[in-house]
């Protein structure tokens, strides 16, 4: 080819340039929706954090007659999604060294502990022994705790697709950004966790 | 590896036409196209909002029987459905259908950030606004007398916000990571700064509305509220964004558009560009404030909440003084003729001023009442503005959607060669802003002058109310006639110039941002050649004066 190739149109100089790599897109959005997600999240535990001071300060019990809400399984949760958050960024340090096979695993931990987590809640539901319908608090609980499931399983759905993507996909060290962006929204999940394990679990 | 010495034809006789008609717009992922259905549908929304409100108006002339209503709880629903239905589905959309479209081109992007999510927003927006509309006509909505309805309306404005959200999120995503080379944040066009800002204060005030409605939902779900009178208490959901205070948060898009308006307009940059950011980032700071404090504006009597809110209130005049102040400069020094984006941005930029400066007068007794508290003494607080939880807060959310929608005349139609490809007709947009500034004037000035004379927020069966009021009421109903009719020649306006294609398409005007340097329309892709290179907020002037020193070296 050496000595012919400027008979060849390869590249024609009325091509437009190339796009710019756009490293930091799917990071920033994830920051956003997870700022989002937040404050709506953290405004339904504020309302719950009210309405449980001013039936506390009536002298009145705040969770009804005959629900139960054990620690140890929300402790358990805590740690499940506590694990989880550290095999989502072993995932995206996997992908940013190139390495296919860490991220896979990575990835494929970080979807187990976030079904893992979901099971586990609905363990918890089953053994509050609460109905939706029986009391306004119950509502208020299954809000925050259907609220987060919903929110777990977005970050799952997200986590999932992007990882797929990221792995047979083009894959190296310069296509980390979506991978990035779901770990953004999974720590956001795992922080929203936090407030309700404090919140609900903890204070009851 | 194979080379051939001849291109091949660079269209390709065997390749799918591109989809027209209705199969365009369904399958369209580009900003562009999805920008210029939000325009279309938002004003329709809009029109039909405002009339419904017009309604509304009309049967509060006479506040000792009901007229076009049945009953209490119609009154609160149709009441409800004009506020609620004009912010999820007019005013909201028109803003960010012009982000939409608008903010890559700013920036100097081939693309907006995640071009494919923005037109299933948009979708999904469409479908639960039209729901939520629907909810209200089968007795849904705050007061709604139907269960389900009532759930259906709570879901679909969830949803709704959810969409604008999801835009937003887009277009502030795209401000910060697709700029053109050399544009850094202080040099980003105001209204691509203006709605980096609105997207980000709007994502921290809607989901709390989107929190409080799921629990409105859960709530008549399951039986905890039900009857009408509980349920009209859903009206305050919204007032959290779309009655004032909380409504400034409509201010922050308005005065970045009206900034560049004014500046292409006159042909000179709004002077000090970083002070002007500066001010668009005041206005973005306290409006926030605002959307967090505002459920203290009702409060009585004055609580710690209530003096964070007069502080802000007050200080929220400044930036909107000192924005006027810098688009001054080149309305003194450039050549201009009054065409109707110029005059449609005076206009939101006079109607912006009142909104602010009444929300200041509002503040005026509450701060008497914390200065009687604070000193242990008495002091006289003015008959007439003790005006919490009455119709002044109505009159203030007035005047913001009117600036708001004032600078979304301004915008559409500095931009519309840029949109469509041809301007908007210009009789109709001179016809729309007058409506929309004298229509909103009027009925703002209805509203706050009867909440002064005490009128109560909730519409109400009252024989014990001033005389002045049913009179107020009555110009208030002119007011929201007239702004009805600014708002459906808007939209007939944009009806023309989209489907019709009516207009010429000749460029009237050039700026000096990046969206002056493609066609109009602009191609897939929005520049063929890559934006120019940015060493300035005014990157175009830069390249004018470029060519006119080589032209002269020549």
């Amino acid at each position: 080819m050496s000595g012919s190739s400027a008979n060849y149109d390869l590249l024609p100089a009325e091509l437009p340039p190339a796009e710019p790599l756009r490293p930091r897109v799917s990071v920033v959005g994830a920051s956003l929706v997870s700022a989002a997600v937040a404050l709506g999240y953290i405004t339904l535990v504020a309302l719950y954090v009210s309405q449980r001071a001013r039936v506390v300060s009536s002298g009145a019990p705040w969770l009804p007659r005959g629900v139960e809400i054990p620690l140890t399984q929300p402790n358990f949760m805590l740690m499940t999604l506590a694990m989880s958050v550290i095999t989502a960024y072993w995932a995206v340090w996997a992908a940013g060294r190139n390495d296919r096979q860490h991220s896979l695993y990575g990835i494929g931990l970080t979807l187990l502990f976030g079904f893992a987590y979901v099971a586990q809640t609905f363990f918890l539901f089953e053994i509050m022994n609460m109905g939706a319908a029986d009391d306004r608090r119950n509502i208020l609980i299954y809000a925050l705790m259907g609220g987060h499931i919903a929110i777990t399983l977005a970050a799952i759905g997200v986590f999932a697709v992007v990882g797929l993507r990221a792995l047979l996909g083009e894959f190296g060290p310069h296509r980390t950004d979506g991978l990035a962006g779901a770990f953004v929204f999974w720590s956001a999940m795992f922080l929203l966790y936090c407030c309700l394990w404090y919140a609900v679990y903890i204070t009851k | 590896m194979t080379l051939t010495e001849t291109r091949p034809d660079a269209t390709d006789k065997t390749a799918p036409a591109s989809p027209t008609g209705l199969e365009a717009w369904l399958s369209a992922s580009d900003h562009k196209a999805v920008g210029r259905l939000y325009l279309l549908f938002g004003s329709l929304f809009a029109a039909i909002a405002v009339v419904i409100s017009f309604v509304i108006n009309i049967d509060r002339i006479d506040l000792s029987e009901f007229v076009i209503a049945r009953d209490l709880g119609e009154v609160v629903q149709i009441w409800s459905a004009g506020r609620v239905l004009f912010f999820v589905g007019g005013i909201m959309p028109l803003l960010v259908g012009l982000g939409v479209y608008l903010v890559p081109l700013q920036i100097g992007s081939s693309a907006i950030a995640f071009g494919r999510g923005v037109a299933a927003a948009f979708w999904t927006w469409l479908l639960s606004a039209s729901l939520l509309g629907l909810s209200y006509i089968v007795n849904g909505g705050p007061a709604g007398g139907a269960t389900d309805a009532v759930e259906l309306w709570a879901l679909s404005a969830i949803v709704a916000l959810g969409a604008l959200c999801w835009a937003l999120v887009a277009v502030a995503t795209s401000v910060i990571t697709l700029r053109a080379p050399g544009m850094s944040l202080a040099r980003v066009p105001a209204t691509a700064w203006s709605y980096l800002l609105f997207g980000m204060m709007s994502l921290l005030v809607l989901p709390t509305v989107m929190a409080y409605l799921l629990l409105a939902f859960l709530d008549t779900k399951y039986g905890w509220v039900a009857g009408i009178e509980a349920r009209a208490d859903y009206v305050d959901i919204f007032d959290r964004v779309s009655l004032a205070p909380a409504v400034y948060l409509l201010l922050i898009p308005t005065f970045g558009i009206v900034c560049d308006v004014v500046a292409t307009m006159t042909g000179r940059s709004v002077g000090l560009h970083r002070s002007m950011l500066g001010a668009i980032g005041g206005i973005a700071v306290l409006s926030f404030g605002v959307a967090l404090l505002g459920p203290a504006w009702d409060s009585t009597p004055v609580t710690d909440d209530n003096g964070l809110l007069v502080v802000v209130l007050f200080l929220a005049v400044l930036p909107v003084v000192s924005l006027l102040g810098l688009c001054g400069s080149p309305l003194r020094n450039g050549k201009f003729t009054m065409r109707t984006p110029l005059l449609a941005a005076l206009l939101a930029g006079l109607v912006g001023l009142l909104a602010v400066v009444m929300g200041a007068v509002s503040q005026i007794a509450p701060a008497l009442l914390l200065i009687e508290d604070a000193f242990n003494t008495d002091v006289l607080v003015p008959e007439g503005l003790t005006v919490w939880d009455t119709t002044y807060g109505e009159g203030m959310r007035v005047l913001v959607i009117g600036a708001a929608s004032l600078a979304v005349i301004a915008g559409i139609h500095l931009w519309s060669i840029k949109i469509w490809g041809r301007t908007m007709a210009e009789g109709l947009g001179v016809l729309s802003a007058l409506g929309v500034a004298v229509g909103s004037i009027v009925w703002g000035a209805g509203e706050i002058i009867s909440g002064m004379l005490e009128q109560p927020a909730m519409p109400a069966i009252s024989s014990d109310v001033d005389d002045w009021v049913e009179v107020l009421n009555a110009v208030s109903a002119v007011g929201s006639a007239i702004l009805a009719g600014g708002v459906g020649v808007l939209a007939l306006n944009i009806f023309m110039t989209m489907v019709l294609k009516a207009g010429s398409a000749a460029e009237p005007w050039r700026g000096s941002t990046l969206e002056w340097a493609t066609l109009s329309p602009p191609p897939l892709g929005n520049f063929t050649e890559g934006p120019p290179p940015v060493n300035s907020a005014a990157p175009l002037a830069d390249l004018a004066a470029e060519n006119e020193t080589t032209e002269e070296e020549g």
